[in-house]
């Protein structure tokens, strides 16, 4: 029997493309005898794998060749090139796993075709068109082959015409049986309703990137006086997989993610004391995007509770769309500055916080990563004298806080700084690929923002680091240190923090 | 998240595998890879009276005899009734049926009374039921088919079919198949589902 090597080889060597990329290769077959192939065709899509039943994109195809004769031991390429899909991203999770695929066919007449598949790795790049940018909803993604067709359609209305009719036909029955658990329910909601009276939750960013600040507000007046244990939120992330179907179907859970806020501690909340507050909390760092596949999901929620002993909580639970940072506008300066300004109640260190150690190894990075964190950057350009330029530093910090909010003055302030190098220290936060940098600068458009505080201070800091960092950078974890020379650019109203651009080594 | 497996590596190269292979197989997989010995039921099945029927629990491989089976025999039709629903037989020569304890009454008897051979996968014994129609019945527990070295074989042969390039990859030893058959008897998805975990963490190849 024929043997036929197929191989595809791709122009990135480490096979990573950003959404909306093109995919450049080449495909190489060599056979062991004589034959003539009616064809051969490559496909790229998405697929999923693990531990549920695979979800898969839409196939699309390229002709490589047509009719070809394979002449034994000689190796025949067919160069390749194709714009990568958008979304859903490479993502390698317990259960759920999503990967994007190259699978090339030779069409071999009267013979198993022989075929080879080779994955390569997606990351965030243009911005999928369902996503608008906002952050009030939920977006859904449609798929084409799910939308239901005029028989689907026929069914349906069967299906839910004989519902009626059963229901109909035992309404003696059913009707007090749907009375008394109406009643049970609205009894268990009056109780609640009696002591915290009515609440509002408002979440104004439903869809949310990681790292980000997620504001938060919730609002009540208590019409008696009564103890909670404590008011809290809950941010749950979870991979869920269904294998097989029908009776033999289950669905496999991992918890991703999970950590408790306690946004007000356990006392005594006083009748007809107004709660009002504002929260912004930090969302974990993650690249478990929110998918929602026929049978695989991953789901994030936020879950508020207003936890009373020996009594029925308050509890909310809403649904999270988490999706890559850039495919999200700024925030609107109105939500973020309204929440920002109430200082007293930002949510800083989560004091009450209990994080699950699978998210903690989950947040924390890979482990074949050397571990930087606390290792200062050896560059030869850090200078010694960073209390100098941190004191000089912070009183520009100082002057634009006093400046007003709207005007020139800040701006002002920015520019005289112009030309001044400052050695800074950053404690790091999160550091992340730069998206949409909107300078003129296109040494910083391929590199890294690094989101954190200036050492020793807790003025936040934006840093847009060049290309030429990305190296040192892309070891560093949260926790862990970097000092350089660098410009300050602006100051971000909405985070109160600095922003500043590497001196880039040339 | 595998210990190794990062989103900027390939899935399972670390294992110098594809992916996780006690994960969920497709169809067309599971056909391919069932070892099952189907030789001598295929040869009886030109009898129009015989009828071959698969016992078993959840998981045991009711379904993986019947998918070999039909990968052998292009005319055969194959039906899978879901649960809570009601299935049309399929036209073909034998009639393939999972889940054979779902048809209806009417479809009993239409089906057991024709003079096509059959092959079902059942919870429920209709061994009375086909004599009565005049049937040559086998009945076949698919529990005793799992023997240490056909789940030996079996594991391994999962594991090779998701192999990424020559070389060495994990291997499941005589003894751990002893030691999966003794927790969780012919139970194959069980075992399937303790495996994929042990390969979730498994940081470099090995043989286990």
């Amino acid at each position: 029997m024929a043997r036929c090597d197929i191989r595809i080889t791709f122009d990135s060597p480490d096979r990573i493309y950003r959404g909306g990329d093109t995919v450049v290769g080449q495909v190489h077959i060599q056979v062991n005898e004589d034959i003539r192939c009616n064809g051969i065709v490559l496909t790229h899509y998405w697929r999923t794998h693990g531990r549920g039943n695979a979800d898969r994109g839409e196939k699309h195809e390229v002709r490589l060749s047509e009719t070809v004769p394979l002449q034994a031991g000689e190796e025949l390429n067919f160069p390749f090139e194709f714009e990568s899909e958008i979304w859903p991203l490479t993502y390698h999770g317990h259960y759920i796993n999503v990967d994007h695929f190259v699978h090339v066919g030779v069409d071999v007449p009267w013979a198993i075709d022989p075929k080879h598949e080779e994955e390569y790795i997606l990351l965030p790049g243009e911005r999928p068109p369902e996503f608008t940018g906002g952050r009030g909803e939920v977006i859904e993604f449609k798929k084409k082959a799910t939308e239901a067709k005029g028989i689907v359609k026929v069914i349906l209305f069967i299906v839910v015409a004989m519902f009626l009719a059963v229901f109909a036909a035992f309404a003696i029955v059913l009707i007090p049986v749907i009375l008394v658990c109406g009643g049970i329910y609205w009894v268990w909601k009056s109780m609640i309703a009696s002591r915290v009276g009515e609440v509002e939750l408002k979440l104004p960013h439903l869809v949310v990137g990681p790292g980000e600040q997620w504001p938060l507000e919730l609002s009540f007046t208590p019409k008696k006086t009564f103890p909670v244990n404590g008011i809290t939120l809950k941010i749950f992330a979870q991979e869920a997989a269904t294998s097989g179907s029908g009776t033999n179907s289950t669905t496999h859970r991992h918890t991703l993610f999970e950590e408790t806020h306690t946004l007000h501690p356990g006392g005594a909340l006083r009748a007809g004391e107004r709660f009002s507050e504002q929260f912004l909390i930090d969302f974990p760092e993650t690249d478990a995007f929110s998918i929602a596949e026929s049978d695989n999901k991953i789901a994030w929620s936020a879950e508020i509770r207003i936890d009373i002993p020996r009594f029925p909580d308050w509890s909310k639970k809403t649904e999270l769309q988490v999706i890559p940072l850039g495919f999200l506008d700024a925030a609107e300066p109105s939500v973020m500055e309204r929440f920002a300004s109430v200082v007293d109640h930002r949510y800083a260190a989560p004091a009450g916080t209990e994080t699950t150690a699978e998210s903690e190894a989950q947040w924390s990075d890979t482990p074949d990563r050397p571990d930087t964190s606390g290792t200062p950057d050896s560059s030869d350009r850090v200078r010694a004298d960073v209390g100098t330029d941190l004191a000089s530093l912070l009183a520009i910090v100082n002057e634009i806080e006093q400046a007003g909010r709207f005007g020139n003055e800040r701006s002002e302030i920015v520019a005289a700084t112009a030309g001044r190098d400052y050695d800074v220290k950053i404690l790091i936060d999160r550091v992340s690929t730069t998206f949409g940098f909107s300078g003129d600068d296109a040494r910083f458009e391929n590199g890294r923002t690094i989101i954190g505080t200036i050492a020793d201070t807790d003025q936040k800091v934006q840093l847009f680091a060049a290309e030429t960092s990305n190296d040192s950078l892309d070891y560093l974890a949260r926790g862990g240190s970097w000092q350089t020379l660098a410009t300050v650019k602006s100051w971000d109203s909405l985070y109160d923090r600095l922003v500043m651009h590497e001196v880039p080594i040339d | 998240m595998p210990a190794a497996n990062t989103k900027y590596s390939l899935p399972y190269a670390h294992l110098n595998l594809r992916r996780n292979p006690f994960g969920e197989f497709s169809e067309d997989e599971r056909t391919s890879l069932a070892l099952v010995d189907v030789d001598a039921i295929i040869t009886r099945l030109n009898d129009p009276h015989y009828v071959v029927q698969f016992i078993g629990e959840k998981g045991y491989g009711k379904t993986t005899h019947l998918l070999a089976i039909r990968s052998r025999l292009r005319a055969a039709g194959y039906v899978h009734i879901p649960e809570g629903e009601r299935a049309p037989i399929p036209s073909g020569r034998p009639i393939l049926i999972d889940e054979a304890q779902r048809l209806t009454r009417w479809q009993q008897f239409q089906v057991f009374r024709s003079n096509i051979p059959l092959v079902l996968g059942t919870h429920r014994d209709f061994h009375r039921q086909l004599r009565l129609a005049g049937r040559v019945v086998e009945t076949i527990e698919v529990q005793q088919g799992t023997d240490v070295e056909r789940l030996h074989r079996l594991l391994n042969a999962r594991i090779q079919w998701v192999r990424r390039n020559d070389g060495q990859v994990p291997a499941i030893t005589t003894g751990m198949a002893e030691r999966l058959r003794k927790e969780f008897g012919a139970d194959i998805r069980g075992m399937l589902h303790q495996l994929y975990a042990v390969f979730q963490n498994l940081n470099e190849i090995a043989d286990l």
